[in-house]
């Protein structure tokens, strides 16, 4: 069992099993290329709170069967619930979220990316316009009159 | 594409080159026509429009790109931290009740959601599907990139062949037979489920369920006019979903609905046994109730098939989208099984078939890119009708002469063929020919 070295944007470095850290597609197909490697990794996007953040997760996830390539898009859209699991990793303050979100992203690491779209998806789902406005310091810039229209022409409108 | 006659006259024309692209489109258009009938027997697009504007002409806006994002007022935390693609897949994962409202928050929202490409097609190519959701109220429960798996998809999801319709609940493509006679295809009320499934009516609350919308439903035109809360419908499949994850497997649900009939039975056996020696006796209690004990009904789903407005409550017409091509194929019917299949039938037209087998053919639909001229090669009375159509050098008719009664149509001669004619003007009078 192999162990590389990550350096995060902060200049930390973080010692993680390679198996962990071949959950990141990018770090994989970097190790890919350049074989064995004593140094560190650089990661200039993420710094650590977020890498150790992201490696909690990949290792509690190792197990997982991989991805497949393209069928699994399907599906993957299909549902989404969150397993236990994650809804717990994923309690955390807005921009821990965006920045897992972007290091997810950044990472190439598909399922986390995933975990954490449909997180924010969860924050919106079943709001009114207003909480959602308020969840995310988003500014209003319609007319009252306007936001009525909008709203009256997205609804059925049951004729009696 | 190999031409083939069954009654081996191939000679007198050799297989594809007969047919040439451009006889190709004129096959396609003088063959075939939209049955606009069976749209407007399920949640029929006039009706999902008049009572949903659904108004996206705001895509006026100028929907944001890489170059122009954030955009002020810009969509708040979002945009501040995220790209908007990733901003996109968070929106894919909305279901489309919660997309509509985050497009309500401001304008860069509702350019965003617009600029979804997921969304834009949806509300491009099929802006009814979502007016049908809306209706139904069950737009809460379907997201966007469902939707959009089911426009893009091509095969009815049930039996494989060409499906011009959606079916909400389950948000898969159905074909016209599967929709009218399959009894999967059954929304049932949640009495009925629960029944049916042996689960709890307080645990299928959670499923989706349908509003049925009042309207004129079936071809027959059943007019259907609702109570203020009408009775939601769930799906038959979601239902057994669940009581499979209730009761563990298939075989263990089929169990408990046997137990529990079997009890009602047994109690229903003992009262009529007591009422049965009541009554048999030589003189009777005037104080006992003289009506004996009535079996009690299995609630089994009774099912009208073709005729159950119910089925027709929760289907939508969904056109095919190519995403590739951006093409876009309703589906046409063929005017030779319509005259094989038109008239009204009486006992000595299902023999062969059957009635349902023989509905499925009349009603069987084809996609405008291909998928029809295919079935022209093995319909043999479209092809009887081209065939003499060719050979008698007649001039394609316009497209409006088709609706216009006797004197128009296509005149084909000879003595079966003038037959088909008389019927054909008839037959095509309810749909406007033409496939593009």
């Amino acid at each position: 069992m192999s162990e590389i070295k990550l350096l995060s944007s902060d200049q930390a470095t973080i010692t993680v099993e390679k198996s962990v850290a071949e959950r990141s597609i990018l770090i994989k197909n970097m190790l890919e290329d350049v074989g064995e490697v004593t140094e560190a990794i650089p990661i200039p996007n993420v710094n650590e709170n977020v890498l150790k953040k992201v490696i909690e997760w990949c290792e509690h996830h190792k197990g997982d069967p991989p991805a497949q390539a393209d069928d699994d898009s399907d599906s993957r859209k299909k549902s989404s619930d969150i397993d236990e699991w994650d809804q717990k990793f994923m309690q955390v303050d807005q921009e821990m979220l965006f920045e897992i979100i972007l290091a997810a992203n950044y990472l190439d690491i598909k399922p986390l990316l995933d975990v954490g779209c449909k997180t924010v998806a969860n924050m919106i789902k079943g709001k009114s316009p207003e909480e959602i406005r308020k969840t995310f310091n988003i500014q209003n810039d319609f007319t009252p009159e306007e936001e009525e229209q909008i709203r009256r022409e997205n609804e059925w409108a049951e004729d009696r | 594409m190999a031409y083939k006659s069954s009654d081996g006259d191939n000679h007198t024309m050799s297989s594809s080159t007969y047919y040439t692209p451009s006889d190709n489109f004129e096959i396609l258009h003088l063959l075939s026509f939209r049955r606009t009938k069976l749209h407007d027997a399920v949640l029929s697009p006039a009706k999902l429009r008049q009572n949903c504007s659904l108004d996206h002409d705001r895509t006026t806006l100028t929907p944001p790109t890489s170059s122009t994002y954030p955009f002020p007022p810009g969509l708040g935390d979002l945009s501040a931290f995220l790209p908007l693609e990733i901003i996109n897949e968070i929106l894919l994962f909305l279901d489309i009740s919660s997309l509509l409202t985050f497009g309500q928050t401001n304008t860069t929202a509702l350019a965003t959601i617009n600029a979804l490409p997921e969304y834009r097609a949806i509300i491009t190519h099929a802006p009814d599907v979502v007016r049908a959701y809306l209706a139904t109220n069950l737009s809460s429960h379907t997201n966007t990139h469902q939707v959009f798996q089911a426009l893009t998809s091509k095969l009815c999801s049930y039996c494989n062949s060409f499906g011009a319709f959606i079916f909400l609940l389950e948000c898969r493509r159905v074909c016209w037979h599967c929709h009218t006679q399959d009894p999967e295809l059954l929304p049932i009320c949640r009495g009925l489920a629960a029944v049916s499934f042996g689960v709890s009516p307080e645990a299928l609350a959670g499923l989706p369920a349908l509003r049925p919308v009042s309207g004129t439903y079936t071809l027959r035109g059943i007019h259907c006019s609702l109570a203020r809360d009408p009775t939601p419908l769930v799906s038959r499949a979601a239902a057994r979903r669940l009581a499979v994850k209730i009761h563990g497997s298939e075989n263990a649900v089929g169990a408990f609905v046997g137990a529990q009939r079997e009890s009602q039975l047994s109690s229903y056996r003992i009262q009529r046994a007591v009422f049965n020696n009541i009554h048999t006796l030589p003189y009777s209690y005037p104080a006992v109730n003289n009506r004996a004990p009535s079996e009690p009904t299995y609630y089994a789903d009774k099912d009208n098939k073709d005729d159950d407005v119910r089925r027709y409550q929760g289907v939508a017409p969904l056109p095919v989208l190519n995403p590739r091509t951006g093409m876009l194929e309703h589906g046409v019917c063929c005017v030779g099984c319509d005259v094989a299949y038109s008239k009204a039938p009486t006992v000595a037209h299902y023999i062969p078939f059957g009635r349902v087998a023989w509905l499925r053919r009349k009603h069987e639909m084809f996609g405008e890119a291909g998928g029809f001229l295919e079935h022209f090669f093995r319909c043999e009375q479209a092809r009887s009708i081209w065939e003499a159509w060719k050979e008698k050098g007649v001039v394609v008719p316009a497209p409006e002469g088709y609706g216009g009664g006797h004197g128009g149509g296509i005149e084909v001669y000879g003595e079966m063929l003038g037959l088909l004619q008389a019927q054909l003007t008839g037959a095509i009078a309810e749909g406007i020919v033409g496939g593009l």
